[in-house]
């Protein structure tokens, strides 16, 4: 390899398998099982173990296939896992011995490094370039610009990292970009040098070019050189090779300038310009040490060729020529001109996909949880948009119908004998609903509820009385003076509130139980009339008289019973739109929405670190949620559809009212009491059925609230001891400093034992 | 015996027997029916009114003859001749000649009927059974409208007829048609709709007389040899199968037999007539629809006043401009006429609307099959799909008929808007079209719809006894009735188990969780899959969890609840959870089934069906730890350690220790309990070496578990920790490959 350019050497990694740790990750956090993806995870666990073995000075094209290769699947990873998924390790060689190594828990460095490492591949490629032939030349100049270029990209992903306000992450300092600009303007300086060198093998090129093209070659290693300085990892040998590098080039542009002047006659500015080449070949021989030999003596040529036309040119001008010979600073500056720029590889910005993406299908747990969570949102609109407001509309519905006697009054007067179709209704509707045993179900679920609740209260003062226990124990134990932990009162001031506040909502709860359950048994033996079907409830309503009505007032009770009649329509209507509804939540499940909204979007649903934004599927639901637009319209118009119904219904029996004026018979009156007596009845148990749903409601949100306290409980509990070892551990630290300190004073020495070693027979050792 | 009727008896018979399938029996007898054609085509001249029947049958039975051995015929068919053999279906020989016409009919072979059930009479009642002969036959308009019942308590059928003779001039519906012949025999065939077909019921000529004066059978006040009705009556009491002790049906029902015109039943509701009555009289007057009506239950004085009979059945006449309709009364008393008509304006007292509508869709399909009774399960019933395959909303009228079997039987035809006609797994699955139907112990049950385009539908048939139905479809366009599948084509066989005492862990609240019966399923092709599983119990509350696994842990029971793995996290539910999962990747799952609550004992089915052909297998996963197995429990006695000291005898033995605190006596903790952190490490006994080091606390709710491999027999230690010295037990339970000995 020529020795006359330097390479950036490839960093070393600490071997890891890529796949496995991604396979545990995948196991702990998300949705599918890591054996879906063996493939997937197999063919970067390859990758990694390649790019790993990478070696200087013997990589080849396929060294560029294998980190490029590696690079996608990186991207792969990074779009499906979070930043700090795995822990990488990485070497760096630009120091003397190995530094680090540097372990980074960020997918983002790893591919820095990945990228680091292609700059050295192309740094390593351009040396196998051939010096001699023209394609050689112009191979290694892209080569070197390749590297320049991946270097360059270095500085812009770390720079976007530093500018982002959130960065939290660890960026290794050979990263930061005194380093990686000296290496990047390093590779600029030896493809310039390329092209000069090229330029010095074409006759017909004059001084003037290549005396600017050696300028421009100084100062890229000037700017290597400045950076190179300021960084701590770049050692002496390269700093000096730049350095002999910078007024070698500065000497050779000035040498060439001298000529173009001698052929033009001046000659005193051609002294004054040998004289600037000779004192650059003094400054670059003050960087000589521990440069290579072939570089030095490249230095030493030109120097003692500067020195000795610069002797002669001061002889001739001064006996021949006698022109001023003007200071370096009146000298006309060289124009540098450059011919290279940093070339990031097209592929590291918009890499090639060339096979299927890795991890294609790999559903990160959020995906699910977002879609669980807008389940549960969908659920809960359900029921306080559509449910609850029915069950309100319905019971209001009945409660008005109740007050009104109806439909009992006309029932009463129209049919003497049977059951009226009301009555017949309650009874089928409450016997399917389960009739009073359900209702005691419910009654003891609550209970059982209530309990619970109860428990987890219990539960939660446990974990504090346990560690105000602890506390004392401890308190006792180490005295007051050195126990200087919290009390339990204070440490756990916000959660004691909690549970406080949390004991004031279920004795309120359990008020209400008690008002529902004074209730029920009101109304329990009429349900039970209800509940026995045809033979209770027609001996509990009886007959009475039959007396025709006129048709006055059978045109009266026509058009008030077409108004009654129209609740059960509206109620039925209602029944089959909650069935409808329940029906279209549960076939619209909004998992697959979810799903196709993050494989389409998932570029954009990641965050910087590389986690996905659940606030980004809001869009899901919104859209999702319109599909029951049509429903809430129906609201809109059965809630009107109600009040309206109501009007007539008032209207109809007002004029009911005012126009019955025949006194009815005794048992007239005895049928109608009984019905209205078994619609109030009805009517009750509404209300009841709605307190019992609603009390399980607020019991069963209780314990999904109440089991978060607790498990802040034990959260808290945790962090006591914790804290309460490491200041046992503190204590028994300063008490043994003050026992040795006793010791030393009175004796030689003391057996130690050997730490970290764990026997059953010991104790256990929490340090 | 003529030779038409034994022609007619080995014709029927051959029918049979193709229909059980004895083909070479059906073949014979077909041969013998032939043979008989053939003497006596021999025998007549070709000039004989006779010889062109002769060849209508010959022609009907050599290509009946030639279908005998192709099985070509459908179930629904074979029910048809092997469900009633007493009443066989009626044959079409050609357009004009069928197995009820009078030519098969031995006029003046003696016949008595073999039926004893006819001879059943009202109790206190002497009745005598006479002969009567038909003749003249008569049926003049008036003698058929003043048909009544008396002493027989049949009023929906007398209701019905006389419906079908009142609108007789603009239904061109024939009640003298149903009988063959039209003259004195001593055998009548009557052709009635019943048991899924048009069949016909043969009778004697032998009518019930009473020692009283009074009538058993329909008679007409203005015609009182009119006898041929009251022989259609007598078959009718025969298919009713309780002779002359008839204790009655309903008029729609009756109507439907007779005339085959489709049957609906309104309920009145609230005192008032239905909305579509207005329509449905003016279709009356069209003769589109037939119209009765049916009382409820009325006190003797209320009947009294309002001039209504309880539980009485009547035709309806004529509306009034006041709305008033005035009903026709079949039954007279002692031929006192002027009960005959009523006029009634309000309905308080109405109960039924009956409504038979004459048949005008174009299209009818059907069929019949057995139900074997009030069924454990939902989707055991019996289910059939529709699907309108046109673009257009369509009327479709669904038909279901209970066969005759002299049982109350409850049925009930439910219809659901399925996705392509799918099984209905659970009454709420699908939007339940029906739903304010009920239950009903009428024969017959008519669901009329309105289906929509491309759409499918499920017909849920529920009896509650075991009986045979006839289910038909009448629509404008070609709408099948095909018997509906699960979801997927592909089913599993059913797994049958029970949750007992040491597999019922209740929910995943619950430490126990983990014990619950478990099931390993690989999916080898990506696949959509049904599960459904159901409690025996209806009230067991009940639900699955379905986890992605690995295959290395295939068949190693639960150890955590992970959120992270689980694929749906449906709620719990009484009797019941099903969920059909789309496009699942091919891998591994495992399945636990639980009950909402710990220990609860009640048998389960699980249900699997899947969309592609051999892409899920399912197996039970055993819950043991291993082969060999022990149990300890250690009280904790405020140490925060213990020893477990244990021999293995062979080398490699695979060994798992399940690890699990307890605060109290009960043998699972809830989620809220106290649990504290436990670890625990196996060390060699003798050297003290360690084997398995496990530094990491857990607070699982489902206990510690540690696996190891033990190269060599030894004796070695399970060092268990807990984080804090506290109170309460634990329960080391140790799964062995190989035999092992606790020795502490």
């Amino acid at each position: 390899m020529n020795t006359n350019l330097l390479y950036v050497p490839l960093r070393q990694s600490r071997p890891i398998d890529m796949g496995s740790e991604l396979r545990e990750v995948i196991r702990k956090d998300y949705f599918q099982t890591p054996s879906s993806f063996e493939p997937d995870l197999m063919r970067i666990s390859n990758a990694r173990n390649k790019i790993t073995l990478l070696t200087n000075e013997t990589i080849s094209q396929k060294s560029e296939i294998l980190l490029k290769e590696y690079y996608v699947y990186l991207l792969a990873v990074m779009k499906k896992f979070s930043d700090g998924c795995v822990e990488f390790g990485w070497y760096g060689t630009l120091t003397y011995g190995p530094s680090g190594p540097t372990k980074s828990r960020s997918l983002k460095v790893e591919l820095w490094n990945i990228v680091f490492q292609l700059g050295s591949f192309y740094s390593q490629m351009a040396l196998q370039e051939s010096r001699f032939t023209d394609d050689g030349l112009k191979n290694a100049c892209a080569l070197f610009q390749q590297a320049a270029g991946c270097f360059e990209y270095i500085c812009q992903l770390v720079k976007r990292e530093t500018d982002q306000s959130s960065n939290s992450l660890a960026i290794p300092r050979d990263f930061y970009g005194d380093t990686v600009l000296c290496l990047k303007f390093l590779m600029l300086a030896q493809a310039q040098e390329t092209i000069w060198q090229k330029a010095l093998g074409n006759t017909t090129l004059k001084d003037t070019v290549i005396a600017r093209l050696s300028m421009s070659t100084s100062d890229l290693y000037g700017q290597a050189l400045e950076y190179g300085n300021r960084s701590d990892y770049i050692k002496l040998e390269w700093i000096n090779h730049i350095g002999v590098k910078k007024f070698h080039f500065k000497a050779a542009a000035y040498y060439r300038m001298s000529i173009v002047s001698q052929d033009s006659f001046e000659y005193g500015e051609q002294v004054a310009l040998l004289r600037v080449a000779s004192s650059s070949c003094d400054s670059a021989l003050k960087y000589k040490k521990y440069v290579t030999q072939l570089v030095v003596e490249d230095l030493r040529g030109l120097n003692q060729t500067i020195k000795d036309v610069l002797r002669g040119a001061e002889k001739d001008n001064d006996l021949v020529y006698i022109k001023p010979v003007p200071v370096e600073k009146d000298l006309k500056p060289i124009a540098a001109v450059s011919m290279v720029k940093a070339t990031v590889p097209s592929d590291l910005e918009t890499p090639v996909e060339t096979r299927k993406s890795l991890f294609n299908d790999l559903l990160p747990y959020i995906v699910i949880q977002v879609a669980q969570a807008f389940r549960e949102r969908q659920d809960k609109y359900i029921y306080e948009r559509f449910v609850e407001p029915i069950q309100a509309l319905n019971n209001m519905l009945v409660k008005f119908i109740t007050e009104r006697g109806l439909p009992a009054s006309i029932d009463a007067l129209q049919q003497s004998e049977n059951l009226p179709d009301s009555i017949i209704q309650h009874s089928q509707e409450i016997l399917a609903f389960g009739g009073t045993d359900i209702i005691e179900d419910s009654i003891t679920e609550i209970n059982k509820l209530s309990m619970e609740c109860q428990q987890l209260i219990d539960h939660c003062n446990g974990r504090l009385t346990l560690d105000a226990k602890e506390e004392d124990m401890m308190r006792q134990r180490h005295g007051r003076e050195h126990w200087n932990h919290q009390t339990t009162e204070v440490a756990a001031r916000a959660l004691i509130e909690r549970i406080e506040k949390m004991i004031q909502y279920l004795d309120q709860a359990r008020d209400g139980d008690s008002c529902v359950l004074t209730k029920y048994y009101e109304i329990k033996p009429y349900l039970e009339i209800y509940c026995g079907g045809y033979k209770p409830l027609s001996e509990f309503i009886p007959n009475s008289d039959y007396s025709k009505v006129d048709k006055n007032m059978s045109n009266i009770i026509t058009d008030l019973r077409n108004a009654v009649n129209q609740v059960s329509v509206l109620e039925e209507q209602r029944k089959r739109f909650l069935s409808q509804v329940e029906l279209k939540a549960r076939e619209h499940n909004i998992l697959p929405s979810v799903i196709e909204e993050f494989k389409s979007k998932q570029n954009e649903m990641y965050d910087e670190n590389g986690n996905v934004n659940e606030r980004s599927f809001e869009v899901v639901y919104d859209k999702h949620i319109k599909l029951f637009s049509k429903e809430m319209k129906f609201m809109e118009s059965t809630k009107s559809t109600q009040i309206s119904l109501e009007n007539d219904i008032d209207t109809l029996n007002s004029r009911f009212i005012s126009d019955y004026n025949t006194r009815s018979s005794d048992s007239q009156v005895k049928r109608k009491e009984a019905l209205q007596l078994l619609e109030a009845v009805y009517s009750k148990y509404l209300e009841v059925i709605s307190n019992l749903s609603e009390g399980s409601k607020f019991y069963n949100d209780f314990l999904v609230k109440g089991n978060g306290v607790l498990s802040e409980c034990e959260d808290y509990l945790n962090q006591r001891r914790l804290e309460s070892r490491e200041l046992e551990l503190t204590i028994s630290k300063l008490l043994r400093k003050e026992v040795e300190e006793e010791t030393r004073a009175t004796s030689v020495g003391a057996p130690i034992t050997k730490p970290g070693i764990w026997s059953p027979d010991q104790g256990i050792k929490f340090d | 015996m003529n030779d038409l009727s034994q022609y007619l008896y080995f014709i029927e018979q051959s029918h049979l027997n193709q229909s059980a399938g004895r083909i070479e029996a059906s073949k014979k007898d077909a041969i013998a029916a032939i043979k008989i054609l053939n003497t006596l085509a021999k025998t007549l001249a070709k000039e004989d009114k006779c010889y062109n029947i002769v060849q209508q049958l010959s022609r009907y039975t050599l290509a009946y003859y030639d279908q005998i051995d192709k099985d070509g015929l459908s179930l629904s068919t074979k029910m048809e001749w092997l469900g009633s053999k007493s009443y066989m279906p009626l044959i079409s020989f050609s357009s004009s000649l069928n197995s009820a016409d009078s030519k098969f009919i031995a006029i003046n072979e003696m016949y008595i009927d073999p039926d004893s059930n006819l001879e059943q009479v009202p109790d206190r009642l002497s009745v005598g059974f006479k002969n009567v002969t038909i003749q003249p036959f008569g049926s003049t308009s008036h003698d058929l409208t003043d048909l009544y019942q008396d002493l027989l308590a049949n009023c929906s059928f007398v209701s019905s007829v006389l419906s079908i003779v009142d609108s007789q001039a603009k239904t061109s519906l024939k009640l003298q048609d149903l009988i063959s012949p039209h003259g004195p025999s001593n055998k009548y065939k009557i052709v009635f709709n019943f048991n899924g077909a048009r069949r016909v019921v043969c009778v004697d000529s032998r009518l019930p007389f009473p020692n009283v004066d009074r009538s058993l059978f329909l008679s007409s006040f203005s015609d009182h040899s009119l006898y041929w009705p009251a022989m259609v009556e007598k078959a009718f009491l025969k298919v009713m199968g309780e002779g002359y002790a008839f204790s009655g049906s309903n008029m729609a029902m009756d109507t439907y037999l007779l005339s085959g015109w489709i049957p609906e039943i309104i309920r009145i509701r609230n005192n008032m007539l239905p909305p579509q009555f207005e329509t449905l009289w003016k279709l009356l007057q069209e003769g589109e629809v037939l119209l009765g009506v049916g009382t409820g239950k009325l006190s003797n004085e209320l009947a009294k006043q309002l001039n209504l009979i309880s539980h009485h059945d009547y035709t309806m006449v004529s509306m009034n401009s006041d709305g008033s309709i005035v009903l026709k009364n079949p039954w007279i008393e002692r031929e006192n006429i002027n009960t005959r008509f009523i006029t009634i304006d309000e309905f308080t007292h109405v109960k039924s609307l009956y409504v038979n509508w004459k048949n005008n869709f174009r299209m009818c399909s059907k069929v019949t099959f057995i139900h074997r009774g009030s069924s454990k399960y939902f989707f055991e019933n019996p289910q059939y799909s529709i699907t309108n395959k046109s673009d257009e909303i369509q009327d479709v009228w669904l038909l279901l008929e209970r066969h005759l079997s002299g049982e109350d039987i409850s049925i009930r035809l439910g219809v659901y808007k399925s996705e392509n006609g799918d099984r209905v797994l659970i009454p709420n699955q699908f939007e339940f079209i029906n739903a304010s139907d009920r239950d009903t112990n009428n024969r017959l049950y008519l669901v009329k719809l309105k289906i929509e385009p491309r759409k499918s539908y499920t017909a849920v048939v529920t009896s509650s006894s075991g009986c045979t139905f006839t289910l038909s479809c009448l629509s404008n366009i070609n709408t099948d009735i095909v018997k509906a599948r699960f979801a997927n084509p592909n089913s599993l066989p059913v797994q049958e188990d029970e949750w007992d005492i040491t597999n019922s862990g209740g929910n995943w609240s619950f430490s126990s969780f983990i014990n619950n019966p478990q099931y390993s399923i690989e999916i080898t092709a990506e696949s959509n899959l049904q599960l459904a599983l159901f409690s025996n119990s209806p009230k067991t509350v009940v639900n699955f969890h379905l986890f992605h696994s690995e295959k290395g842990s295939i068949n190693i029971p639960l150890r955590t609840f992970d959120k992270k793995k689980l694929l749906l996290h449906e709620n719990y539910n009484e009797g019941y959870q099903i969920y059909h999962f789309r496009n699942l990747q091919p891998g591994y799952y495992k399945l636990v089934l639980s009950t909402f609550d710990v220990g609860v004992r009640d048998g389960y089915q699980l249900l699997a069906n899947f969309s592609e052909v051999s892409s899920v297998k399912i197996s039970k996963i055993w819950n043991h730890l291993g082969l060999f197995t022990e149990k300890r429990q250690i009280e904790w006695s405020n140490s925060n350690r213990f020893k477990l000291h244990f021999s293995v005898d062979n080398f490699k033995s695979k060994m798992t220790f399940h690890i699990q605190h307890r605060n109290g006596a009960n043998e699972y903790e809830s989620s809220s309990s106290y649990r504290p952190g436990i670890r625990a490490s196996i060390f060699h006994a003798r050297t003290q070496a360690p084997i398995q080091i496990n530094e990491n606390w857990s607070e699982s709710l489902y206990g510690v578990f540690v696996d190891c491999f033990l190269e060599w027999p030894g004796e070695f230690i399970l060092l268990v920790e807990r984080f804090e010295q506290g109170p309460g037990r634990c329960t080391v339970e140790i799964g062995s490959s190989t035999k092992f000995s606790l020795t502490t």
